[in-house]
């Protein structure tokens, strides 16, 4: 390079001052965290979406029953010892089925929302980033249009239309999901990418696709994560509304809508299968809007008293 | 002794923060007489802003008053309750002009709106009655005596087509107009005395001087006592019959302002009036640069031992640094609080 | 005021368009062929031939869609139901009141509530009423509208006989009606009444901390006035954006609340049409939902401008 010594250092002082910007990320993470654990929203969403994790990887090892196992005689019976949230139209330990019906909510969700931000950030922050105004304006009136319909709705009929299972649940999810991270990938994209270090990562010659990995997603995720935690509920919200249709997932799977759907049906005979999955599927979300909550005030101190003093 | 308006006696003001507490006024003793303007001067953080805000009891959720008096007509006002400072005192006997004009109207309210608010809550409660007949005054006819009374008020001020104006929203004026609209929100009910914190900083050096021409104008024409807060001793020279400095949450000299010019008693009066650029004019052949003040503003959460000031002090002694020094008069008028001006 | 409608509203047209669009592609992702999967194992060849031309699914993808939208534009046709031979429009025409009045009402609950639920949390910041009604909100915003109409409906219908399980109640009778009202429309509200108060409750406490209302509260404005008046109107935006987003998601909800309760009702029509594979209502059912979702988004917006004045002039 012909430029000046000086120049080259300067350069090269800036990009490792993002080396040093990973540490300061993990160390940004746990930081985060310990504000999360100190306020009592954030406590309660952790411990939530925690127990409901656990139910979910480790459901054959705490489920007291096998969430398939029928006993007709002993249909829609009350909570006793041995089955403590009671039985549901076939017999089968309720308990045992919410248990198991946690792993429908979290591949369904953790699913959704992967494929919803990965897609979504990846559209975002191209047409944010240097895409050209046909790309970025047809990217956007996609976008548009998919949010042109209440997210109920298109779902369903997306689903029905497709036909019912998993696989298209999660994709027709992330499908009506992703409009919210393109746009929030593309506006942060537009703000950051004029700042001084994605020039200098520029000017050393940096492949575009390299800043954008390294440089600018690092540096948007903060509300995408906040958003991701809200979508979580609402995922494990639909999941449950679909499987109760019975546009979800196909019985006897055990999921928390399924066991909500037979409890309507029989409503008259047995209260019990619509209030322990009603209060399943509420804990649920409440867990994760919880911790979303408490997230979003840890990545925003706005209102510190410092500020209010003065000092 | 009937020359006095509001004293305020041994005023301690702390703030709660993360990192623990701020003492931001340090046991402040402070006399407005009637028709005076006193000037409150120092830089920025040292405590004057939040004396403005006890008088009112406007302080936000992590101040609180510690300890201390303010009477005003022999009454202790912390001792009020919220009612009657409401009531009585906020905009009625005391009125505060703030600082940054551009936040201090509210967006969504037509001006006009505003203005007759501040009259509404004032004057609504007594019956108003009509010259002529001697009834009590309907309301709609109560609401355009108001509008006329706003109308005359802005137009006073130096707003032109006051009529059409009030109809307008905070938006729609600039920054100087917008200070206009505030004054005219103060005046309104004729206080006793202003509380003007900071009123020109935010605005351009020549609507600056516009301003502090009409507040002249309104406290000679309405007598009323001003405490003016300022960082600008340019300012203070040019509207003040006293003057209060103050640093880091304590008064460490007051006398008027003829008086503190010359005299400059206090080590920390001294460097400010010499940081003035003036002062680089006459020391054209020796210095280059502007004169400063070595040092920083201390850090309230743990002050310096002994006279706050003891760090940056051209002067400090062994006693400073152990004890801190309280306002004593040393000349008829004229206090400072400093051990080697005491011991002279 | 009306520039800026005229503006928002040409700035939909793609959108609109590329919605018209993508309903009409609904077919096209059926697995198989569509016209043999809706009429089902049982179709003859005939049968299935003549849904075809029916549907224009003999006719290549551009002539079928343009005369899709052709007709839906000029004429408001949206094609015929595949089983009753009854036009679409007509069909959803006569149950879009019920899910309108559904909806409406629960928006008027959850706004009432929520709103002073909000107001009150505010101004007694701290208290025990605010943790209360913070912790009530927080609960019932992760109560889904299908949740909540069970659970109403174990409760109050089944076990405590107070209210009917279904139905919308005899026509003409306005109090039949409103009494079939009341728990559907509660079901709905409950999930807003959280978000709304939880909202107001924030933006009133962020906006007591600007310098206007220390201004005017230096000016002797009382806390009553400054609640309600002052810092209410700069508060209420957010709420505002919030209830021109939940107009549109109230359909999604009213789709699960008019099943279970078994009501008539734009939903009801598009669940029914989707369990017996009545694309035709399908689409036109989704495609009313859309306009009327993206109508009450702009709406918003427009209020969202009356309250902000400076938000015309950007």
């Amino acid at each position: 390079m012909v430029d000046n010594k000086k120049g080259n250092k300067h350069f090269l002082q800036i990009l490792n001052s993002f080396k040093k910007k990973k540490h300061q990320q993990l160390k940004n993470i746990v930081r985060i965290f310990s504000i999360i654990l100190k306020d009592r929203k954030g406590i309660l969403g952790v411990t939530i979406i925690g127990i409901i994790l656990c139910c979910a990887i480790f459901s054959p090892w705490i489920a007291p029953c096998d969430p398939y196992e029928q006993e007709i005689a002993n249909r829609f019976a009350a909570p006793s010892l041995k089955h403590l949230l009671g039985t549901d139209n076939l017999g089968r330990d309720i308990l045992s089925r919410i248990i198991y019906g946690a792993r429908i909510a979290m591949t369904v969700s953790i699913g959704g929302v992967s494929v919803a931000v990965v897609v979504g950030v990846l559209l975002g922050t191209i047409a944010g980033y240097n895409a050209g105004r046909v790309i970025d304006n047809g990217i956007l009136w996609i976008v548009d249009v998919i949010r042109a319909f209440p997210q109920i709705i298109l779902i369903l009929v997306l689903v029905a239309v497709l036909g019912p299972s998993t696989l298209n649940m999660i994709m027709v999810l992330a499908l009506t999901a992703m409009p919210r991270y393109t746009r929030v990938a593309r506006a942060e994209t537009l703000s950051i990418k004029e700042e001084e270090y994605i020039f200098a990562a520029k000017s050393l010659g940096a492949k575009n696709k390299r800043i954008i990995l390294k440089h600018i997603i690092p540096n948007i995720l903060p509300p995408i994560i906040i958003l991701a935690g809200v979508d979580m509920a609402v995922m494990i919200m639909i999941e449950a509304g679909l499987s109760f249709l019975g546009l979800g997932v196909r019985p006897p799977t055990a999921s928390w809508g399924i066991i909500l759907r037979y409890g309507y049906r029989y409503i008259r005979l047995s209260p019990w299968m619509i209030i322990w999955s009603s209060i399943a599927i509420a804990m649920a979300m409440l867990g994760y809007s919880l911790f979303a909550e408490s997230l979003r005030i840890a990545l925003n101190p706005k209102d510190s008293i410092e500020k209010q003093a003065g000092v | 002794m009937g020359k006095e308006l509001l004293s305020i006696k041994n005023l301690i003001v702390e703030y709660l923060t993360i990192r623990g507490k701020v003492r931001v006024v340090n046991k402040v003793n402070l006399t407005i007489n009637k028709g005076e303007v006193l000037c409150l001067v120092g830089e920025s953080g040292c405590g004057k802003s939040t004396l403005g805000l006890s008088i009112l009891q406007l302080l936000p959720e992590s101040g609180k008053i510690i300890n201390g008096q303010i009477i005003m007509k022999g009454q202790n006002l912390l001792e009020l309750p919220e009612k009657t400072m409401n009531e009585k005192i906020r905009g009625k006997e005391i009125a505060m002009i703030a600082q940054d004009p551009q936040r201090s109207l509210n967006p969504v309210f037509k001006v006009g709106d505003q203005i007759i608010d501040v009259l509404r809550f004032h004057e609504g409660n007594r019956d108003q009655r009509d010259r002529s007949t001697k009834n009590t005054l309907q309301p709609s006819r109560r609401k355009a005596l108001w509008k006329q009374k706003a109308i005359n008020m802005l137009d006073k001020m130096g707003i032109a087509d006051a009529g059409d104006r009030i109809r307008e929203y905070p938006y729609q004026f600039s920054g100087g107009m917008k200070q206009r609209v505030v004054a005219t929100m103060a005046f309104i009910s004729n206080p006793s005395m202003l509380i003007a914190d900071e009123p020109t900083t935010a605005l351009d050096v020549t609507i600056q001087a516009q301003i502090i021409n009409l507040l002249k104008d309104l406290i000679k024409e309405y007598k009323t006592a001003v405490l003016y807060i300022t960082h600008d001793l340019g300012v203070a020279w040019e509207i003040s019959d006293q003057i209060a400095v103050m640093y880091a949450g304590s008064i460490v000299e007051s006398a008027n302002t003829e008086s503190l010019f010359k005299k400059r008693e206090h080590p920390y009066t001294e460097a400010l009036l010499g940081c003035l650029p003036g002062n680089m004019m006459r020391n054209k052949t020796q210095k280059k640069h502007l004169n400063t003040i070595p040092g920083q503003v201390p850090n309230l959460i743990k002050p310096p031992s002994g006279c706050r000031f003891h760090p940056r002090c051209p002067y400090s002694m062994r006693i400073c640094k152990e004890q801190q020094p309280i306002l004593r008069e040393v000349s008829p008028g004229h206090s400072v609080a400093c051990f080697k001006k005491e011991s002279r | 005021m009306l520039r800026y409608f005229v503006k928002r509203l040409v700035l939909l047209i793609p959108t609109l368009l590329g919605a018209l669009f993508l309903t009409f592609s609904l077919i096209y992702l059926l697995p198989g062929d569509p016209a043999s999967t809706m009429l089902g194992p049982r179709a003859t060849p005939e049968l299935i031939e003549a849904l075809q031309v029916r549907l224009g699914l003999d006719k290549p993808v551009w002539v079928s869609f343009g005369k899709y939208a052709w007709g839906i534009i000029t004429r408001g046709d949206f094609g015929e139901s595949v089983w009753s031979y009854q036009p679409v429009s007509s069909l959803l025409l006569q149950a879009l009141p019920y899910t309108i009045i559904l909806a409406a009402s629960s928006m008027i609950i959850a706004i009432i509530i929520g709103m002073v639920l909000g107001i009150l949390a505010s101004a007694h910041e701290g208290s025990v009423l605010d943790s209360i009604i913070t912790g009530f909100s927080l609960i019932a915003t992760s109560i889904p509208s299908f949740v909540a109409a069970c659970f109403l409906l174990l409760f109050f219908a089944i076990f405590l006989k107070l209210f009917p399980v279904m139905g919308a109640g005899e026509k003409g009778n306005i109090l039949s009606q409103l009494h079939h009202l009341i728990l559907p429309s509660l079901s709905l509200a409950i999930s807003w009444i959280g978000y709304i108060a939880y909202l107001l409750r924030s933006t009133m406490l962020e906006v007591f901390g600007s310098d206007y209302i220390v201004t005017a509260k230096s000016f002797g404005i009382p806390m009553r006035c400054i609640a309600y008046k002052y810092a209410l109107k700069n508060a209420i935006k957010p709420v505002v954006a919030l209830v021109g987003l939940g107009l549109g998601s109230l359909f999604g909800g009213a789709v699960f609340v008019e099943v279970i309760f078994n009501r008539p009702g734009l939903g009801k029509t598009i669940a029914d049409a989707v369990f017996a594979r009545n694309i035709p209502v399908v689409q036109g059912g989704i495609l009313l939902a859309s306009f009327l979702y993206v109508l009450s988004n702009l709406v918003a917006d427009l209020s969202y401008a009356y309250f902000d004045p400076r938000i015309q002039y950007e």
